[in-house]
């Protein structure tokens, strides 16, 4: 299990509004954990780049939930109303045709 | 109930599998544009499908997650009946670790386990905007190569567990129950229709309850596939039949479910509910290998949106389309359907748009 602090890169847009930083706790599906501090109005596709880019996958075969729901390429933390050391679930793409 | 129907009717869907050697044909061709759309980076612009997943529709490939997750969560929306959860649920809360392999036991899940599962149901019933449910439709993914799924009914009350693998069904019912494939899964399939009862506000007690009036089939009889690649698209036809509760005859050639696939998020990228740049047409490529019946298609392409879409083998070139454009206003065939120019073009045709020289960019 790794825990370490990632710092995802500020944005233009993060100047605007209320930006305090928030924890957000990036767990795998196999139970590793990866922390980041993101401002609020950062688009967490940034987040999955940082992520992607941290295990070693390619982004298009990752995949961020917010309890359940696809986080969208355009959410930030602020407009899926996060708070301080939430969690996002993240798996990796599903394929299947036929079990041997 | 046929209202209860994801999809269109079975006529229609057999339709296309009257001639699968041309459904392959066209399914091909629609891939083959995609794949040319791919180099100019045209994107499929629905929610999360990217060319990567909409090839996977394919002919002989694998479903991907978003391919399965799109549809589930579009019919089940249409339906107004059934809950669909994503395919990541199930490896989330019912079986240990991603794999799908072994389902989780009911003893390690927690009160906390319970409020996610909520909270994931949800977002689910918001994504499909549901007032209410009475269903609830899980796609599984099994070790990253095998598409089956789980139904929970609460009106016919009864849990059923879809695979269309021959060999499972057949093995597991030589089985006595403990020895089956899904029985632990079924156990813990009880542990939720407990937890989904509550949020209905029903008292549903299944788990050591001899005197439950539930019913459950782990290896629920279903069409088999008939090859190695069609597991997904039978997992998307799943829903049909625990709706419906009658066991739907769509085994076989699936081809014509694949184009059916295809043409329907085709037609969302083109009409859909995002503001999506339309490709400009040329080519069309239509929905039935064999149309039922000559009335039937014009009826449709009067009344209905109609079930083609127009794309093309050379979008970039807008000298050549507006050529094209004065080209087909000039011929008395030319039809529109749905605002769309949808004048019917050979496969020849498309070929030879496929092979245009122009390099202008419209997109």
């Amino acid at each position: 299990m790794s825990e370490e602090d990632q710092q995802v890169p500020p944005t233009e847009e993060d100047v605007k509004g209320d930006n305090t930083p928030i924890n957000v706790k990036v767990v795998s599906s196999s139970g590793e954990e990866v922390f980041f501090k993101i401002k609020r109005s950062t688009p967490l596709r940034k987040l999955l780049g940082a992520y992607a880019n941290k295990v070693g996958k390619q982004e298009h075969t990752i995949r961020f939930l917010y309890d359940g729901a696809r986080v969208a390429q355009t959410d930030t933390p602020k407009s899926l109303e996060m708070e301080d050391n939430d969690t996002i679930d993240v798996m990796v793409e599903q394929v299947g045709g036929y079990s041997p | 109930m046929c209202e209860l129907h994801f999809c269109s009717s079975t006529s229609e869907e057999n339709a296309l599998n009257v001639c699968p050697d041309r459904t392959v044909r066209r399914l091909q061709s629609i891939m083959k544009l995609m794949r040319l759309h791919r180099q100019k980076s045209w994107k499929v612009n629905l929610p999360n499908i990217s060319i990567r997943s909409f090839e996977t529709i394919g002919t002989g490939r694998w479903l991907d997650d978003e391919v399965i997750n799109y549809f589930v969560t579009k019919w089940c929306s249409k339906s107004q009946t059934a809950l669909g959860l994503n395919t990541f649920f199930a490896c989330k809360f019912l079986f240990e670790g991603s794999s799908c392999i072994s389902a989780n036991s009911v003893e390690h899940l927690t009160s906390e386990h319970e409020s996610r599962v909520q909270k994931w149901c949800l977002a689910a019933k918001k994504a499909q905007n549901l007032s209410s449910w009475e269903s609830v439709f899980i796609p599984i993914n099994e070790s990253n190569s095998h598409w089956y799924s789980a139904c929970i009914n609460f009106r016919l009350q009864r849990v059923e567990i879809y695979d269309s693998l021959r060999e499972v069904y057949l093995k597991s019912r030589e089985n006595p129950v403990p020895l089956r494939k899904n029985t632990k899964t079924m156990l813990v399939l009880m542990w939720l229709t407990e937890i989904l009862g509550r949020m209905r506000g029903e008292e549903v007690w299944l788990r050591n309850n001899p005197y439950t009036t539930w019913q459950f089939d782990p290896h629920a009889k279903v069409p088999f596939q008939s090859n190695n690649f069609d597991c997904g698209v039978h997992t998307l036809w799943h829903p049909n039949m625990s709706l419906s509760w009658e066991c739907l005859d769509f085994g076989g050639d699936m081809s014509g479910k694949r184009l059916r696939l295809a043409q329907e998020m085709l037609e969302d990228t083109q009409h859909g509910r995002l503001n999506i740049p339309v490709p400009p047409s040329s080519g069309k490529i239509q929905l039935y290998s064999s149309a039922p019946s000559r009335s039937q298609s014009r009826r449709r392409t009067r009344n209905q949106t109609p079930h083609s879409f127009t794309t093309t083998g050379n979008d970039s070139d807008a000298a050549a389309l507006s050529r094209r454009r004065r080209r087909q206003r000039g011929e008395a065939s030319t039809a529109n359907a749905g605002g769309y120019e949808s004048k019917k073009i050979s496969e020849d045709d498309e070929t030879k748009q496929d092979d245009g020289k122009d390099s202008e960019d419209t997109s």
